[in-house]
C-alpha cells in the first residue's frame, strides 16, 4: 500500500498536477467564502473542462474545490455570523461569539488547523477501511436514516442556546417549508397553487442567504445592535492562546471520528455531523454554559467533523460507484465524461487513479493548510470595514450567489422574503440554525419515513428488529434527557442563588 | 510519456480555469455579424442537476457538436432542475420559437407526468428535433439472490402474497412494475426510492429485494456481479448486457423504454429546423458519440421526429391504461 501511495506522490512530478491541485483549492476557498456560490455551482462550470484536464485532472481539481470550500465557508460565519454553506452553520453559534469578544484571530485558525488534522486523519481511514466500511454503509436503510435525522432534528432542539419550544417551532417551521414542490418519493407535486414555479421548491442557498446574509444585514442596519468596531489584530491575536488549543485538540480529533462515521452514509452527512459534534462537545465539556458564549470546542469539533465527512464522502463513489452527496455526484459526472464510470471493480481497475488522487487530497489538504493561516490575519482585517459599506457588498454577493445557482428570478424573491422573515423572528429568539437544518433534512427525513412505514405496513414493532435503529434512537433519548436535566438542575441552582 | 504540446495545451487550460470562474457571469459571448442561424450560443436546457444521467450525456453529445464546429456556434447547457424534470420542461416547451433554446428532456415530462399531474406545457405543440438515445429498463436484484429468472419472483410472491418487496422509482417505471403484477397476478410491497442510486444502496445492503432500474444505472454493479439482471424490458436482447433475457422471451408481454429527446418550442422556423435536425442526426450517428453512449450503458437511437413523435404518442396511450388516463 505504501509503494502503491508512493507512486500516487511520485505522479506529482508532472507540475501540471500540482498546479490543478493549487487551482481547485484556491477557487474552494474562493467559493467557500464568497456566500451563495458554493463548491455544487463551481464543480458545474468547470464540468465543460474535465475532458481537457483528463480524469485525474479533474478528480484532482474537484476534490480540491471540495476540500477548498468546506475550509473557506467558516471563514464568513465566524466573521459575520453568515455561513457560506450547511454545513458551516454549526460553526456560526460559537464562531461568531468569539469573534464578538475580539478572539476572530484565534477562531479562524482553530478552524482551519482541525479541518487539516480531520481532513488528513479521514484520508487515512479512507486508505485504510474504504473497502470494509461502505460494505457497513450500505446496509443502512431507510429506518437507520430516519433515525438520524429524526436524532439531528430533536438534538438541535435541546441544544439550542433559548428556548426549546421555540426551537421547536422553527423545526416544524422548516420541515413545513421543505415540502413545497415536488414530493421525493411519488413525484406528486405539493402546495405548488398551481405555479410551475414553486414547483421547483424553495431554493435551499436562497433560504439560508436570506436567514443568515439578508437577516445579518437587516440586524445591523435596524440599528437592534451596535456595528462592531474592530481594530486590525496583532499578529499575537491571531494564534490561539495555550488553554484554548488544549481544549480544541480533542474537539478535533472527537469531531474527525464523528465527521468520518457520518459521511459515509447518504444524504446531508456533512451538516448532520457538524450538529453531532456540536452536541457531542457540549456533552463532554465540564462547562456546557460556555457553549453559544464563544467556546472553542465549539468551532473546532464541528469544523473537523465537516471536513472528515468531506473525505468520507469519496468512500462510497470509490467503491461502489454511487454519490451519496450531490457534490459527489459531479465528482461522477467528470469521470463519465473522461469515459470511466466507477463501479465496485474502480481500485482495481484504476489503482493508479485511485492513488493519485489519494495523493491529491494529502498535498490539498496541505497547500489548504498552508494558504489559509496567512489569510487569517487579512480576513480579519475584514472586519475594519465599515458595516454601512460591508452590508450592501453582502446583498449584492448573495443575490448574485443565489441567482447563479439557480439561474432563477424567483430564488432571489425568496431570499429577500427569507431575510425579511429571519430578521423578524432572531430577534424575539427564534433559532435560524434550527430553521436551515429543518429544511437541509425535510427530503430525507420524509422519503425515509415513507419508506419504513412502507417496509413496516404502518406497523412501529418493525423497528424492534433493526438494531441500529434502535440504537440510534436510545443515544438520542439519553443525550436528550441528559442535557434537559443538566438545564433543569442549572435552573435550581440558579433560583437558590437568586433567593 | 506527454508531449510539449499536450502540456502546453493543459496550462492553458489551467489559465482558462481561473479565467472561467470569475468571468462566467459577466462574459457575453459576442458574434460575427450574418444572417445565418444561428448568430449567438444556443442554449440547450436539462431539466435536471449538472452530474445527473441525462446532463452527462448531453454533455458528451454536445462536445460532439461542438467540437465539430458545423453550428459555427456552441451549444451551452443550462441546468434547470426540480419539480421532476417539469421546471425545466416549462421552460423549453414555452421558449420563443427562435431555436437559441432547445432541450433535452427525458420522456417522462413529456409522456407521463401529464397524465398525473397538471402541467403549463403542451408536451403536442413542440418540434421534435431527434430521439438521441433509448434507455432499456431492467428487473434487478442482489448478487447473491435466490431469484434467478421472473418466474422464480412471481413464485415467491405467490408463496407469500405482499412479502416481497420491489423498489421502484420515478412513473417510467411503475409503469412496468405495474404491468408486471397484473400480467403474472401477483402482489408485491412497492417501495418508492428517490432514483437509481437509492435503489442501488438498498439493494446492496439487502434492504429490498427487487429492483425497477435503467441499465445505465445498474450496468458498473451488473458487470462486478453484486446484482444481477431477471429481464430487460427491450423488444430484443441488448448487445450491452447480453446474457440478460427479455421480459418477452419469459412470456411476459412488456415492451418498455425511457428515451431522450431533443425538443424545441412551438413550431420552429423551417431552416432553422432543418439545420437543428441535421446537426443533432449528424452528431448522434457519430462514433464519438456512440463511443460515449455506450461507455453510459444507453442505446443510440437517432431516430427521425416523425418516428420520435409515434414513439412518444405510442408509450403516452400505453401509460394511459396503467396510470388512468389526466385528472
Amino acid at each position: 500500500m505504501l509503494h502503491d501511495l508512493g507512486a500516487g506522490f511520485a505522479s506529482f512530478s508532472d507540475p501540471t498536477y500540482l498546479l490543478l491541485a493549487l487551482a481547485g483549492v484556491v477557487l474552494g476557498t474562493l467559493v467557500g467564502v464568497l456566500p451563495g456560490i458554493g463548491p455544487i455551482g463551481a464543480m458545474s462550470i468547470l464540468l465543460g473542462v474535465t475532458t481537457q484536464v483528463g480524469p485525474t485532472g479533474s478528480l484532482i481539481l474537484f476534490a480540491g474545490i471540495y476540500f477548498g470550500s468546506t475550509y473557506g465557508g467558516s471563514t464568513t460565519s465566524i466573521l459575520l455570523n453568515i455561513p457560506g454553506e450547511a454545513s458551516s452553520v454549526v460553526t456560526a453559534l460559537d464562531g461568531n461569539q468569539m469573534t464578538k469578544k475580539g478572539r476572530s484571530g484565534p477562531a479562524l485558525t482553530i478552524a482551519a488547523v482541525s479541518s487539516f488534522v480531520a481532513g488528513t486523519l479521514s484520508i487515512v481511514g479512507l486508505m485504510l477501511f474504504a473497502p470494509a466500511l461502505s460494505s457497513v454503509a450500505v446496509k443502512l436503510g431507510p429506518p437507520e436514516y430516519m433515525a438520524l435525522c429524526l436524532a439531528g432534528l430533536l438534538l438541535l432542539a435541546a441544544l439550542s442556546h433559548g428556548s426549546t419550544a421555540r426551537a421547536l417551532v422553527m423545526i416544524c417551521l422548516g420541515l413545513a417549508v421543505g415540502t413545497v414542490g415536488i414530493d421525493p418519493v411519488g413525484g406528486d407535486l405539493r402546495f405548488t397553487m398551481g405555479s410551475t414555479t414553486l414547483a421547483q421548491g424553495f431554493s435551499f442557498t436562497a433560504l439560508v442567504m436570506g436567514v443568515f446574509g439578508v437577516t445579518e444585514a437587516l440586524t445591523i442596519v435596524g440599528g437592534k445592535r451596535p456595528a462592531q468596531a474592530v481594530k486590525a489584530p496583532r499578529l499575537r491575536e491571531l494564534l490561539p492562546s495555550r488553554a484554548e488549543a488544549r481544549r480544541a485538540g480533542p474537539a478535533a480529533l472527537r469531531g474527525s471520528v464523528i465527521g468520518f462515521l457520518l459521511g459515509l452514509v447518504p444524504g446531508p452527512a456533512a451538516v448532520l455531523s457538524t450538529f453531532a459534534s456540536y452536541v457531542t462537545e457540549k456533552r463532554v465539556s465540564r462547562h456546557p454554559e460556555r457553549f453559544g458564549h464563544g467556546a472553542v470546542e465549539g468551532v473546532a469539533g464541528p469544523e473537523a467533523a465537516n471536513n472528515a465527512a468531506a473525505g468520507a464522502a469519496f468512500i462510497p463513489l470509490m467503491v461502489l460507484g454511487i454519490p451519496f452527496a450531490p457534490t459527489m455526484a459531479l465528482v461522477l459526472a467528470a469521470l463519465l465524461l473522461n469515459g470511466i464510470v466507477p463501479g465496485p471493480t474502480f481500485v482495481d481497475d484504476q489503482p493508479e487513479l485511485f492513488w493519485t488522487v489519494i495523493a491529491a487530497m494529502y498535498i490539498g489538504n496541505l497547500m489548504l493548510l498552508v494558504l489559509n493561516l496567512p489569510l487569517v490575519g487579512l480576513f480579519t482585517r475584514l472586519l475594519s470595514v465599515p458595516p454601512h459599506v460591508m452590508m450592501p457588498l453582502i446583498i449584492g454577493l448573495c443575490t448574485i450567489g443565489v441567482y447563479a445557482d439557480g439561474n432563477s428570478t424567483f430564488d432571489v424573491v425568496v431570499m429577500l422574503a427569507a431575510g425579511v422573515f429571519g430578521f423578524l423572528l432572531r430577534s424575539s429568539g427564534f433559532s435560524m440554525a434550527a430553521f436551515v437544518l429543518a429544511v437541509v433534512l425535510q427530503p430525507t427525513l420524509e422519503s425515509s419515513l415513507r419508506q419504513t412505514m412502507a417496509f413496516s405496513d404502518g406497523d412501529p414493532t418493525y423497528l424492534l428488529g433493526r438494531p441500529v435503529t434502535m440504537i440510534i434512537l436510545a443515544l438520542v433519548a439519553a443525550a436528550v434527557g441528559g442535557m434537559a436535566r443538566t438545564s433543569w438542575v442549572a435552573r435550581r441552582q440558579a433560583r437558590s442563588l437568586v433567593s | 510519456m506527454k508531449t510539449r504540446s499536450q502540456s502546453t495545451s493543459r496550462w492553458c487550460v489551467i489559465a482558462a480555469v481561473v479565467v472561467a470562474l470569475v468571468a462566467a457571469s459577466a462574459c457575453a459571448a459576442r458574434s460575427p455579424d450574418g444572417d445565418a442561424y444561428p448568430r449567438r450560443p444556443i442554449q440547450v436546457v436539462v431539466p435536471y442537476p449538472a452530474g445527473s444521467g441525462i446532463d452527462t450525456t448531453t454533455r458528451a453529445l454536445a462536445d460532439v457538436i461542438n467540437d465539430s464546429g458545423d453550428l459555427g456556434q456552441d451549444l451551452q447547457i443550462v441546468n434547470r432542475d426540480g419539480g421532476g424534470g417539469t421546471v425545466g420542461t416549462t421552460d423549453v416547451l414555452n421558449a420563443k420559437p427562435d431555436g437559441y433554446t432547445i432541450g433535452v428532456v427525458p420522456d417522462g415530462p413529456l409522456t407521463l407526468v401529464p397524465q398525473t399531474e397538471k402541467v403549463a406545457y403542451d408536451p403536442t405543440s413542440a418540434t421534435y428535433i431527434n430521439e438521441i438515445l433509448t434507455s432499456p429498463i431492467l428487473f434487478v436484484v442482489p448478487g447473491d439472490s435466490k431469484l434467478k429468472t421472473l418466474q422464480d419472483l412471481v413464485e415467491a410472491a405467490k408463496a407469500e402474497p405482499g412479502s416481497v418487496t420491489i423498489a421502484e422509482g420515478p412513473l417510467n417505471y411503475k409503469v412496468p412494475a405495474d404491468q408486471f403484477e397484473q400480467q403474472t397476478d401477483v402482489d408485491l410491497k412497492h417501495v418508492e426510492f428517490e432514483g437509481d442510486q437509492a435503489t442501488t444502496t438498498a439493494l446492496l445492503g439487502r434492504n429490498v429485494d427487487v429492483g425497477v432500474m435503467q441499465l445505465a444505472s445498474a450496468l458498473p454493479q451488473l458487470k462486478s456481479g453484486k446484482i444481477r439482471a431477471l429481464g430487460v424490458t427491450s423488444a430484443d436482447p441488448v448487445d450491452l448486457v447480453p446474457d440478460v433475457p427479455t421480459f418477452a422471451s419469459q412470456r411476459i408481454d412488456i415492451v418498455w423504454q425511457a428515451f431522450n429527446v431533443v425538443v424545441a418550442p412551438g413550431k420552429l422556423p423551417d431552416p432553422i429546423e432543418k439545420k437543428l435536425t441535421e446537426t443533432f442526426a449528424e452528431a448522434v450517428a457519430s462514433d464519438e458519440f456512440a463511443e460515449a453512449a455506450e461507455k453510459l450503458g444507453l442505446i443510440v437511437s437517432g431516430a427521425t421526429p416523425q418516428e420520435t413523435d409515434e414513439h412518444l404518442t405510442d408509450k403516452t396511450k400505453t401509460a394511459a391504461g396503467i396510470l388512468g388516463g389526466g385528472e
